[in-house]
């Protein structure tokens, strides 16, 4: 399966490959995303989930609103598009 | 995104539950009063040593019963001669009136155990003695008990619920005792279960802190497990494992040399910033050692006292921020902590 990663301010879209989550795969693809405890903890690392589903691979203390997903925890289920 | 910061306090305090309110032998017969959760209480023992604890406030003009007279197993008040009987019901009016209904006070559940008195701060009728947590080896023969202490700390005592989930501290704060290179970076893993928090990690083949060293039984390194556990609402399990290098797990069964020692921490909080720290230490060896005993005693009353020193900082330091602060990994726990125990408090 072929998923992609939009970073749509950024106007990439990106091949998935294996990452430990959405913030190190946009780190690696050198698009800047702000991040603190790396964990679920903070929310510093939400950011606007604008189409595509994710999978929670870390539990977050607490879940984002709809349509915002913590990219520490998650990893691509669809592709998806960020507002990154 | 609802979230608990690591600098907002929580705005009151979880009051079903047991708390210490006092060693044993600081309640004798004779009148005390003690602050809990932002309560004042008068403290006594009986004519049969058994521990009461009063509302301290007369409900005639509230002048505190602790300025007054016990008169048997009453308490009298100081200023017209009330007198409040161990369940807090008024036997004396002044003048030979007739008592008000109204004419009592609260008497708060009380049960001693492990040297300490523990008092229930909620509804009286949900107090049950045998939710006061377990001591694992409490009077086994073969386990010693570093009979312990007390501090007060200027602090919300969720600062020191985050200190005792974080097991990383030990190697800035306490270099000199708990502390080891290992312990900077290994990554620990967090439970949590319905009556706490517990972060927990393996180190291994590692030098022993120097803390330890003197009582291990084993020479060279070792491989060392750091069990930081905080019950609701705010009682802690350090447990300290030690066995030779290469033998440690989870999975495995303790080597014969090992070193245990569990480190009993029971937070009462005064007010919202002061709290008062009482701690004990159960061990695995040297049972009737006095001198171990009172090295133990000690050494955990100095690295106490670092983190004293480190937490009241802290506490001056996020009440009086001019900046934003920030969340790390190693928050997990003590985040997951707050929260479940806001959530607790809220559904008071």
């Amino acid at each position: 399966m072929n998923l992609t990663v939009t970073f749509k301010r950024s106007g990439r879209t990106v091949a998935w490959t294996e990452a430990e989550s959405l913030l190190a795969f946009a780190e690696h693809n050198g698009v800047d995303a702000p991040f603190s405890c790396g964990a679920g903890v903070c929310g510093t690392c939400a950011a606007a989930l604008l189409a595509g589903d994710v999978t929670y691979v870390e539990d977050p203390l607490y879940l984002p609103d709809p349509g915002v997903v913590l990219l520490c925890c998650t990893t691509p289920k669809t592709s998806v598009v960020l507002d990154l | 995104m609802t979230r608990i910061e690591s600098g907002s306090e929580s705005p009151a305090f979880l009051k079903n539950a047991w708390y210490v309110a006092a060693w044993d032998n600081e309640i004798g017969h004779a009148l005390t009063a003690v602050t809990l959760l932002n309560e004042s209480i008068v403290m006594y023992r009986d004519s049969a040593g058994k521990a009461v604890a009063l509302e301290n406030a007369c409900p005639h003009r509230k002048l505190p019963l602790s300025m007054g007279r016990l008169k048997g197993d009453d308490v009298e008040c100081g200023y017209h001669g009330l007198t409040f009987n161990p369940q807090g019901a008024c036997t004396r009016a002044p003048g030979g009136q007739r008592i008000p209904k109204a004419a009592c006070v609260h008497s708060y559940p009380v049960e001693e155990r492990y040297g300490l008195i523990w008092i229930w701060m909620g509804e009286a009728a949900k107090a049950d003695p045998s939710k006061i947590m377990n001591v694992d080896h409490w009077g086994d023969p073969a386990w010693g008990l570093n009979r312990g202490d007390a501090m007060t700390v200027e602090a919300n005592y969720l600062y020191i619920t985050d200190n005792l989930l974080d097991p990383s501290h030990v190697a800035w704060v306490h270099q000199t005792s708990f502390g080891n290179a290992a312990c900077a970076d290994s990554v620990p893993d967090m439970t949590a279960a319905d009556n706490g928090v517990i972060v927990s990690r393996w180190m291994r083949d590692t030098e022993p802190a120097p803390f330890y060293q003197p009582f291990l039984k084993f020479q060279g390194n070792c491989d060392r497990k750091q069990h930081y556990e905080v019950r609701y609402p705010s009682h802690a399990i350090i447990k300290a494992i030690f066995v030779p290098a290469g033998t440690g797990g989870d999975d495995k069964p303790l080597h014969k040399d090992v070193f245990l020692m569990d480190s009993y921490n029971f937070l009462t909080p005064i007010t919202e910033n002061l709290t008062r720290y009482y701690w004990f230490q159960m061990r695995n060896f040297a049972p009737n050692d006095r001198a171990v005993s009172a090295a133990f005693a000690t050494s955990v009353r100095t690295a106490f006292e670092e983190d004293k020193t480190i937490l009241q900082a802290v506490h001056r330091g996020m009440n009086n921020k001019k900046s934003g602060n920030i969340d790390l990994k190693i928050d997990k726990g003590p985040l997951h902590f707050r929260k479940r125990l806001a959530q607790m408090i809220a559904a008071e």
